[in-house]
């Protein structure tokens, strides 16, 4: 009894170690293993990893700085017990990154936020980021007349609200990586190619999307596709229609998430 | 052993909530620990006005120069409340900081370039701080035992943990280290309730994606924004950007999203409960849920 109280005390006074300590591990886990873009933009990353220097100093001079209890775990052992189960509870963080599938899959809960899967109806402009309309207009203008552009969806809400980019951008051939969703009131060769935007962390992401004619056999949603083709900017159901006459399925994108 | 994949899913959303809020409640409880320790609060404290309305406005007035977020916000206000803050102080700068700090207002002005963004600006800046000075006055008619938790109003134990069998400080100890040992406290106590929020609104997204918002001209537009907002719990500064994907929908509309996410959300409901009692919380939500109602029909003739 002496023993196992003896342990129960240890294991306490390092649980806080332990807690803080997971979690600056967990950050630098993902950080490492490049797979904190997939959960945070970039521009946040300072802060996530300058909270785990600062845990991971904590931790590590935990058992220095403070003492243990000399509190007696007989007399409050449903104390005892409740600490435990908090401090279970503040490790669900490592539990949940233990659940994560290895390819970090993108949940469907959020290709499906149907409010803008339509996005090139969208009228605001994207300035966060990489995703800055100079960018994307310089990127435009300056590009090779004759070779297909890479755009994505999100450059094309920038695009319809400059007249001059949409000129620029009649008649030339453009290329579009997405991820296909179907569009279940549309003709079977139309679909939404979508990209998932973050501001700040995954809980914010929307998909920004364009629609899409061409020809996809046994797609399912979230299947990553590249179509080229031309743009139409004269639909009178969207803003922008991608005509393309070559889609083919490719890998995921090293980023899945536009910032 | 065979996992189902929504929980995969939860766990995806849980740690982006987790990883985006963790550095921001682990600065706020260093704030609070080292100003709780090292500032003269009860010389600070003094000065604030006693009458309940000058000292909410101040308070809340603060919110506009100090770049604080919710998650910042919450372990420093529960040790102010140790100290002694008055109820209406303390409650307007914890419900006005998130809309009016400088990056969310900032923010909310690049969100909306093209579309009156100083218009927009100036409308969710006097929005929110009409709502953190109402709500704050509200509350602080009840007495504080009615509204602040108990362990609040106990007389504060300085630099030593607050459970008995938590480690201690070893007499004579540094302040700074009490200092760092009250930050801890809070930051512990804190991200209890932070992980259970995120989870709960990492739950939500997944097991009930907000795919069906209604028409825009429907009546209850308004009241479907305002549901994903306390839904989606989205950070304060990011959620302008989340608000102009809203296509078609009114600008008050978009405008009651933007007064209720950064004060009512899933997470902050959980989080709250470090320092307000559970009635004390159900009466701010009905407050602020009504109040932005309101306000979104008055401020119609303005969009």
């Amino acid at each position: 009894m002496k023993t196992f109280a003896r342990l129960s005390q240890t294991f306490l006074f390092l649980a806080p170690a332990l807690v803080f300590g997971s979690w600056a591990c967990l950050l630098l886990r993902l950080n490492q293993a490049q797979e904190l873009t997939n959960l945070q933009s970039p521009r946040f990353h300072l802060y996530s990893l300058t909270g785990a220097a600062v845990l991971l100093g904590i931790s590590v001079l935990f058992p220095l700085l403070f003492i243990p209890s000399t509190s007696d775990l007989r007399t409050s052992l449903s104390q005892f017990l409740k600490k435990f189960l908090s401090i279970l509870w503040l490790l669900l963080p490592a539990g949940a990154y233990l659940l994560l599938p290895p390819d970090f899959t993108v949940p469907a809960a959020l290709l499906d936020r149907a409010w803008s899967s339509a996005m090139s109806r969208s009228q605001g402009a994207f300035s966060a980021g990489r995703v800055d309309p100079a960018v994307v207009r310089n990127f435009i203008l300056q590009s090779d007349p004759h070779a297909p552009l890479s755009l994505s969806p999100v450059d094309l809400t920038i695009v319809q609200a400059e007249p001059e980019l949409k000129e620029v951008l009649t008649k030339r051939r453009v290329e579009i990586l997405g991820q296909w969703l179907p569009l279940e009131k549309n003709p079977p060769d139309e679909f939404t190619l979508v990209r998932l935007l973050m501001t700040c962390c995954v809980a914010d992401v929307r998909p920004v999307g364009v629609l899409t004619q061409g020809k996809t056999e046994g797609a399912q949603s979230g299947d990553w596709f590249k179509a080229t083709g031309t743009l139409i900017f004269d639909d009178p159901r969207q803003n922008i229609i991608l005509k393309a006459d070559q889609v083919e399925e490719v890998e995921p994108p090293e980023e899945i998430f536009l910032y | 052993m065979l996992i189902p994949p929504w929980s995969t899913d939860i766990a995806f959303v849980f740690l982006g909530l987790f990883v985006q809020g963790m550095p921001f409640l682990l600065l706020g409880a260093l704030i609070s620990g080292f100003v709780g320790t090292y500032a003269p609060l009860r010389s600070l404290l003094s000065r604030i006005p006693k009458n309940p309305l000058f000292a909410a406005v101040l308070a809340g007035g603060l919110g506009f120069v100090v770049p604080s977020c919710e998650c910042v916000a919450v372990p420093v206000m529960r040790r102010f409340f140790q100290h002694g803050l008055p109820l209406s102080a303390g409650l307007a700068y914890l419900l006005a900081s998130p809309v009016l700090n400088p990056i969310c207002l900032f923010s909310t002005w690049v969100a909306y370039q093209g579309f009156h963004p100083w218009k927009m600006v100036a409308l969710r800046a006097a929005g929110g701080f009409i709502l953190a000075i109402t709500a704050a006055l509200l509350l602080s008619r009840l007495s504080p035992g009615k509204v602040l938790k108990g362990e609040i109003l106990l007389p504060t134990q300085r630099g030593v943990f607050s459970d008995p069998l938590d480690p201690m400080i070893s007499p004579g100890s540094p302040r700074w280290l009490q200092a760092l040992g009250t930050a801890l406290i809070d930051f512990r106590q804190v991200s209890l309730y932070y992980i259970a929020g995120s989870l709960a609104a990492a739950a939500f997204q997944i097991l009930f994606p907000p795919q069906y918002l209604p028409s825009p001209d429907s009546w209850w537009a308004t009241p479907a924004l305002m549901s994903l907002a306390v839904l989606l719990s989205v950070c304060s500064s990011a959620d302008a950007f989340l608000a102009t994907s809203f296509i078609g929908f009114s600008t008050a509309s978009q405008l009651a999203f933007l007064w209720t996410g950064p004060v009512l959300d899933l997470k902050l409901l959980l989080v709250y409960q470090t320092i307000l009692q559970r009635r004390a919380i159900l009466l701010l939500s009905i407050f602020i849920i009504l109040v932005v109602a309101l306000m979104s029909q008055l401020v119609l003739p303005l969009t």
